[in-house]
């Protein structure tokens, strides 16, 4: 092995130890946050290194950028009262003592099952092997998307209670298009307008390269998602034409779209989300499709949401 | 050793240095403006001799354009970021004058 990689590999290893414990014991709630999402962007890079680049795209989009972006958003529903600092999180020891009990039992009972495993191939063999009827080249998207569809179906419904739970906190009419202060002159403007063609581009570009390699519905949502927020961080926010019931319906399409195509292979006789093999290419294309468009206005939206109801608290809590 | 490694070698080289000056300066540097000014440019420059560096060994015109690609997005991503915490600081700090963004 190389020494250079073992070396690097071992310090990387103690940066994300060292991040974790100071994300959890640094004061207040900002320093937590910007070490959580350095501690994202660290194992990032670990699951790049362990060769998972498909992990790896998700914890850098999905736990660091997009998880970032909300936290910082929502520090701001913290602080846009008169104190600049935010409240201080109490911690008692009894809790504190629990919560590492509970930690260290966790991680210890996780420990001794993989110590306690059989010695297995585990499944990615079979999976290499059905890989021809799966309707797409890459091993990580047939799984996703054929062979175990019903999992990523259930995380796009994760996703839509996850906003199910934002308008119940924050009120449904939270969503009314507001006029906006778009500002095309500043550089904020500028860097968004030059930025926004590629971001795009790429978002597209993860979404068909899903079929062949590392890529596919979730990080093409994020992407786009992200898109969005750069818009409504240049000033652009909710157009006038998004009325209510098309957010909702962009919000359930996804969920709704998977549905409907589990049913119909139910009624054709197979399993629910079965997909028939001569079909399953142009299938999985159009679930990743309508699953990606779901996925990133729903990500779109937790942020324009909380970002709102920290400009207009009163109009959104007058209406809950 | 061919020349090209050589040249490598001393543009990366060169890069870990400018990250880091632009990091001692972050921590040593006394007040907002002038940490601000030795991060983003420094980074700026080391990110640039590093990529330089990096786009003499991939061997394809595409993987050296992607690269370079990086250091743009990066330069375009760091200056606006510069820019906007530095309003924000200036804003801050002349008790409430607001100063527009981009002004």
């Amino acid at each position: 092995m190389n020494p250079v990689a073992v070396g690097f590999d071992g310090l990387l290893a103690l940066l994300i130890l060292f991040l974790a414990v100071r994300a959890l014991t640094a004061p207040g709630l900002q320093q937590p946050v910007i070490l959580f999402i350095a501690f994202g962007l660290a194992m990032a890079l670990a699951w790049a290194r362990m060769r998972a680049p498909d992990v790896a795209l998700a914890e850098a989009a999905i736990g660091t950028g997009l998880l970032g972006v909300l936290l910082i958003d929502s520090l701001g529903l913290f602080t846009r009262s008169k104190s600049e600092t935010p409240p201080q999180p109490r911690r008692s020891r009894a809790a504190s003592i629990l919560a590492v009990g509970t930690t260290l039992l966790l991680a210890g009972g996780l420990g001794f099952a993989i110590l306690a495993m059989p010695e297995a191939e585990g499944l990615a063999a079979a999976a290499a092997e059905k890989l021809g009827a799966s309707g797409v080249d890459h091993p990580v998207t047939a799984v996703l998307l054929n062979f175990r569809s019903f999992d990523t179906w259930l995380e796009i419904g994760v996703l839509l209670i996850a906003m199910w739970g934002l308008f119940c906190a924050g009120g449904r009419e939270g969503f009314a298009p507001r006029a906006t202060e778009a500002r095309p002159g500043t550089v904020l403007g500028g860097t968004v307008q030059s930025l926004l063609p590629l971001v795009l581009l790429v978002g597209i570009y993860l979404l068909w390269l899903g079929k062949v390699d590392s890529g596919g519905a979730f990080q093409a949502g994020v992407v786009l998602g992200a898109a969005g927020i750069l818009l409504r961080l240049g000033g652009l926010g909710f157009p006038d034409w998004l009325r209510p019931w098309l957010v909702r319906t962009l919000l359930l399409f996804g969920f709704a779209f998977m549905l409907l195509v589990g049913l119909s292979a139910l009624f054709a006789g197979a399993a629910f989300l079965e997909y028939p093999p001569t079909l399953a290419g142009p299938l999985i294309l159009a679930v990743e499709l309508a699953a990606t468009l779901s996925i990133g206005f729903t990500l779109y939206c937790f942020f324009t949401y909380l970002f709102d109801l920290r400009i207009h608290p009163a109009t959104a809590s007058s209406e809950s | 050793m061919t020349i090209s490694e050589g040249v490598t070698l001393i543009l990366c080289l060169a890069g870990a240095v400018f990250f880091l000056a632009g990091t001692v300066g972050l921590l040593r540097f006394p007040d907002f403006f002038s940490r601000l000014h030795a991060l983003t440019k420094a980074d700026t420059l080391g990110l640039g001799l590093i990529v330089l560096g990096l786009m003499l060994q991939v061997g394809s015109i595409a993987a050296a354009l992607k690269l370079l690609l990086i250091w743009v997005l990066a330069l375009l991503a760091s200056t606006t970021v510069c820019h906007l915490l530095g309003n924000y600081e200036l804003s801050r700090s002349s008790g409430g004058e607001k100063r527009k963004a981009g002004s």
